[in-house]
């Protein structure tokens, strides 16, 4: 039965259906129905009366029932549209928690979570990196403090080495699709015979357009190695050219720092970004060795070869 | 004004006094019921209503009461034949 009445009234479209154990089931038929109450869905088998009532008449219905005796009355169950505002009472805790789930889902949708670089001008990410670190978007930013066409044009104007650039939300992404800059890869001359690389490291990218690469990506190459090699295969003749390609690679610096007492790497990692500003990349190992902190640092750029 | 008194008014029916009563026989499935005043005898073949002069029962199978209130009723089930007393 519900304690507060008030509000069983107002649930006029919820109703409830019983089962009546009895005789004279015709008469107490009739006693309902001159009391006004509506009765829905009668049916009669044998002894057993099946009806339903709306909620509001409840009442109504044990009163004249208890008047007649007839006092094996059985609930069977509710229906209705408006039945689930007694849902809502009776489960508060259900309720809270879908409107937290529901809140939310809205607010986390709504952090940036991670950056995903696209297009050709990705291996060129850590320029639009910074440029977007710069404009205080990093992250854990909201999408919605984030004006993304606006920050779109900022980019594009605030970088040399892009010629489009394009913010997509994906989630809790933000895509960044790019592409190089035409009139920086014109830099390249073309005039080169071979490319030998300058510095030691791991080969990230090989783009070849004239000559042919004797190096691939994930290759780990020594200062002074041959890159590409000024000669071109065309059906089985070699034949002698200049070369034109864009090699990157990831040169290694390795930094060691010792400390009589321990310190966070994150302290480090601070250190480290302000005395080195343009690495790429980093990665800390300690290690203890004669009684004192050793921090290895390893500190990664990314070098563009382009001939 | 339903339907169905629209109907009657254009036939000429529209005289019918107040208190008679009205039968609509909908299929073989539902017979709808206007100004009964009261259940004479309910059971599963027969269902029958007093009316302010006589009674009128619904003969079928499986008869159950879909609605009675305010002198309507709406009976339901496989309907065989209606007829006044």
């Amino acid at each position: 039965m519900w304690k507060n009445r008030k509000t069983a009234k107002k649930l006029k479209n919820v109703f409830c259906s019983y089962k009546i154990c009895g005789y004279n089931l015709d008469g107490l038929i009739n006693a309902l129905y001159k009391c006004k109450i509506k009765l829905y869905n009668v049916k009669k088998d044998g002894k057993i009366l099946s009806l339903t009532v709306k909620r509001a008449d409840e009442e109504k219905l044990f009163a004249i029932t208890k008047k007649l005796c007839y006092n094996n009355i059985v609930k069977v169950g509710e229906s209705g549209k408006s039945l689930f505002i007694p849902f809502l009472l009776r489960n508060t805790g259900v309720i809270i928690g879908a409107i937290i789930l529901f809140i939310s889902a809205i607010f986390f949708d709504d952090i940036l979570l991670d950056f995903s670089y696209t297009g050709s001008g990705r291996t060129e990410y850590q320029e639009i990196e910074r440029a977007l670190y710069i404009k205080g978007v990093k992250k854990f930013s909201r999408f919605s403090e984030i004006d993304i066409p606006i920050l779109e044009d900022e980019l594009l104007s605030e970088t040399d080495s892009f010629s489009f650039i394009s913010l997509k939300k994906q989630g809790n992404r933000l895509v960044i699709e790019s592409a190089l800059n035409s009139r920086r890869q014109q830099i390249q001359n073309g005039n080169a015979e071979r490319i030998i690389s300058p510095f030691s490291g791991v080969v990230k990218s090989v783009t070849v357009y004239r000559g042919t690469a004797t190096v691939v990506v994930g290759d780990r190459v020594e200062k002074g190695d041959l890159l590409v090699d000024g000669y071109m295969t065309i059906k089985e003749s070699i034949t002698p050219c200049n070369v034109l390609a864009v090699i990157t690679v990831e040169e290694e610096k390795k930094i060691e720092l010792y400390f009589d007492d321990f310190v966070d790497k994150k302290y480090v990692g601070t250190l480290i970004d302000g005395l080195y500003e343009d690495a790429d990349d980093k990665r800390i190992i300690l290690k203890r060795e004669n009684g004192k902190y050793k921090y290895v640092v390893k500190l990664y750029y990314l070098r563009r070869i382009t001939e | 004004m339903g339907f169905i008194d629209n109907i009657l008014q254009s036939m000429g029916f529209d005289q019918v006094p107040s208190e008679g009563y009205k039968a609509v026989v909908i299929s073989e499935s539902a017979v709808y019921l206007e100004n009964v005043k009261g259940l004479k005898k309910y059971t599963s073949d027969e269902v029958e209503f007093f009316l302010k002069k006589g009674s009128i029962s619904v003969f079928g199978k499986d008869l159950f009461i879909k609605k009675y209130c305010f002198g309507d009723a709406v009976i339901c089930g496989k309907i065989e034949k209606l007829q006044k007393n």
